[in-house]
């Protein structure tokens, strides 16, 4: 017998900020108004000086690639195209992001790359199509 | 204070499959460690058991585990994520002085779970990683491929400790998937996720392993000499991770090992679901003299080296029984610790196949 377990999770403060900017086109970082380190995806509080958060900024959609790798598994099974999986960190900020690169660009570790927003967007993390590089 | 050794260990052989339930292989390896302890069930005072819910498709796991080990009408906690924990747990029960015989269980029945990558991706945050629908060899492979850029290592290097641990599993009789393989074998494989290639993954299996920790060293096999847990720079979306570089091991093995005992480390016994996590779990841990890179180059750490690593064979040679893979490396270790060869050994274990956290623990011989 399968029994299917199923959740509603609402998305938070913080991070409402940031898909409700990705629906804009545009990225959100929080900003600590004690040591000014910007984070993206933002947080609610400073992860260094533990104070609460109330201020959230568009950041330069810029970011460099941390990591990468290519796959043609997913979770959910075999995918027939090859997808390339990146981590990447926006220019100033802390956290990062992860995300596929789109085909036609060579990873590596390094490499300057922007988002590539949908045309429709509904404030998910899809509204980014894929990254690619930046030059 | 209280010393604590481990009186008993017992297990029944890594399979891909058991056609028993998890209750009927854990009863069995409870009758090995008994044996193996020489330990009435009358006087086990305590049972800890490793279990995750999501693994096994069974609400409040622990519930489940007390009656086939001797648990019933006695203590009884149930301690998640890997087994190295639940160990742990079990060893801080008897240093409280309010236990005398703890048994520490866990087991895998990897075969029942029909989606194991959708049940991994339940483990990251539902509003930016999960709608990807990565897959976790992708995540190990985001670490792999930064921690190779970072040391200046080649794919290749993980060939060679897949190689290492293939071949030493044809020496263990509970291990899985030992085999007569070599290095260019290995570089042959397909791979699932570059830099990882097929072999460089621990295939899941079935598994179940029981010991007996106690404060009573008459029939000891193994002291503990220390434990450490530390979580690293982890979060479920991702944001905060360092990838190429497990920051939770420094932390855990200060704790379990003063930088100027790390000698007594003769033999280390780590949960590798990756070639890469042996790699960087060794690279952080201290007790090996030199560049890591270099030493598996240089064979150091195959059976006969100067720091035999996973000389059991290791999660990828025995097989990965998921949350049971620290208390696997446990009862190796000590059955290792019983040919007389080593004095002393390290286990370490991730708190998962994906996770930037885990355990580790020192043992010397009986």
């Amino acid at each position: 017998m399968d029994i299917e377990s199923q959740y509603e999770y609402p998305a938070g403060v913080a991070l409402s900020k940031f898909l409700e900017g990705l629906r804009n086109g545009k990225i959100i970082a929080s900003r600590c108004e004690k040591c000014f380190s910007k984070h993206v995806p933002p947080r609610a509080y400073c992860l260094d000086c533990f104070k609460p958060i109330n201020e959230y900024i568009e950041v330069d959609p810029v970011a460099e690639v941390q990591t990468y790798t290519r796959s043609r598994l997913l979770a959910v099974g075999e995918t027939g195209e090859e997808i390339v999986w990146v981590f990447v960190r926006f220019v100033d900020t802390l956290g990062g992001l992860l995300h596929m690169l789109d085909t036609a660009t060579t990873p590596r570790i390094g490499l300057k790359v922007k988002p590539v927003f949908r045309e429709k967007r509904v404030g998910s993390i899809h509204d980014i199509k894929c990254f690619t590089a930046a030059d | 204070m209280t010393e604590v050794y481990v009186a008993g260990v017992g297990e029944i052989p890594c399979k891909p499959s058991y056609p028993q339930d998890f209750r009927e292989m854990l009863f069995k390896a409870f009758k090995n460690c008994l044996e193996d302890s020489g330990i009435d069930v009358s006087e086990i005072d305590a049972v800890v058991a490793s279990g995750l819910d999501f693994f096994e498709g069974v609400s409040i796991t622990d519930s489940y585990t007390p009656d086939q080990v001797g648990g019933r009408l006695k203590f009884n906690t149930l301690v998640t994520n890997d087994s190295l924990n639940a160990f742990i747990h079990g060893y801080m029960l008897i240093k409280t002085g309010w236990f005398k015989n703890v048994l520490v269980t866990a087991y895998a029945k990897a075969s029942n779970i029909l989606n194991y990558g959708e049940i991994v991706l339940n483990t990251w945050d539902p509003h930016l990683i999960r709608p990807l629908l990565i897959h976790h060899f992708s995540m190990a492979a985001l670490d792999a491929q930064a921690f190779l850029s970072r040391r200046r290592g080649e794919p290749r290097d993980l060939s060679i400790v897949a190689a290492k641990n293939i071949r030493n599993a044809q020496r263990n009789s509970a291990a899985a998937y030992g085999a007569d393989t070599d290095i260019e074998k290995i570089e042959s494989d397909e791979f699932v996720s570059e830099p990882l290639r097929r072999s460089h993954v621990a295939r899941l299996c079935d598994y179940a392993s029981v010991v007996l920790l106690s404060s009573d060293n008459r029939s000891a096999k193994a002291v503990v000499k220390g434990v450490g847990f530390a979580h690293g720079s982890h979060s479920s979306d991702l944001s905060e991770r360092v990838f190429g570089k497990f920051a939770w091991v420094r932390p855990a093995v200060s704790q379990a090992l003063p930088s100027s005992s790390r000698r007594v480390v003769e033999f280390v016994e780590v949960s590798e679901p990756f070639a890469s996590t042996e790699l960087m779990v060794l690279d952080e841990l201290g007790v090996y003299d030199g560049d890591v890179l270099k030493g598996v180059r240089g064979g150091d750490f195959m059976f006969d080296g100067a720091l035999p690593i996973n000389p059991s064979g290791g999660c990828i040679g025995m097989g990965y029984p998921l949350n049971a893979a620290g208390l696997q490396r446990v009862v190796q270790a000590v059955k290792l610790l019983r040919m007389g060869r080593w004095r002393g050994c390290l286990v370490a274990s991730v708190d998962g196949e994906v996770v930037d956290g885990g355990s580790i623990v020192v043992l010397s011989a009986g």
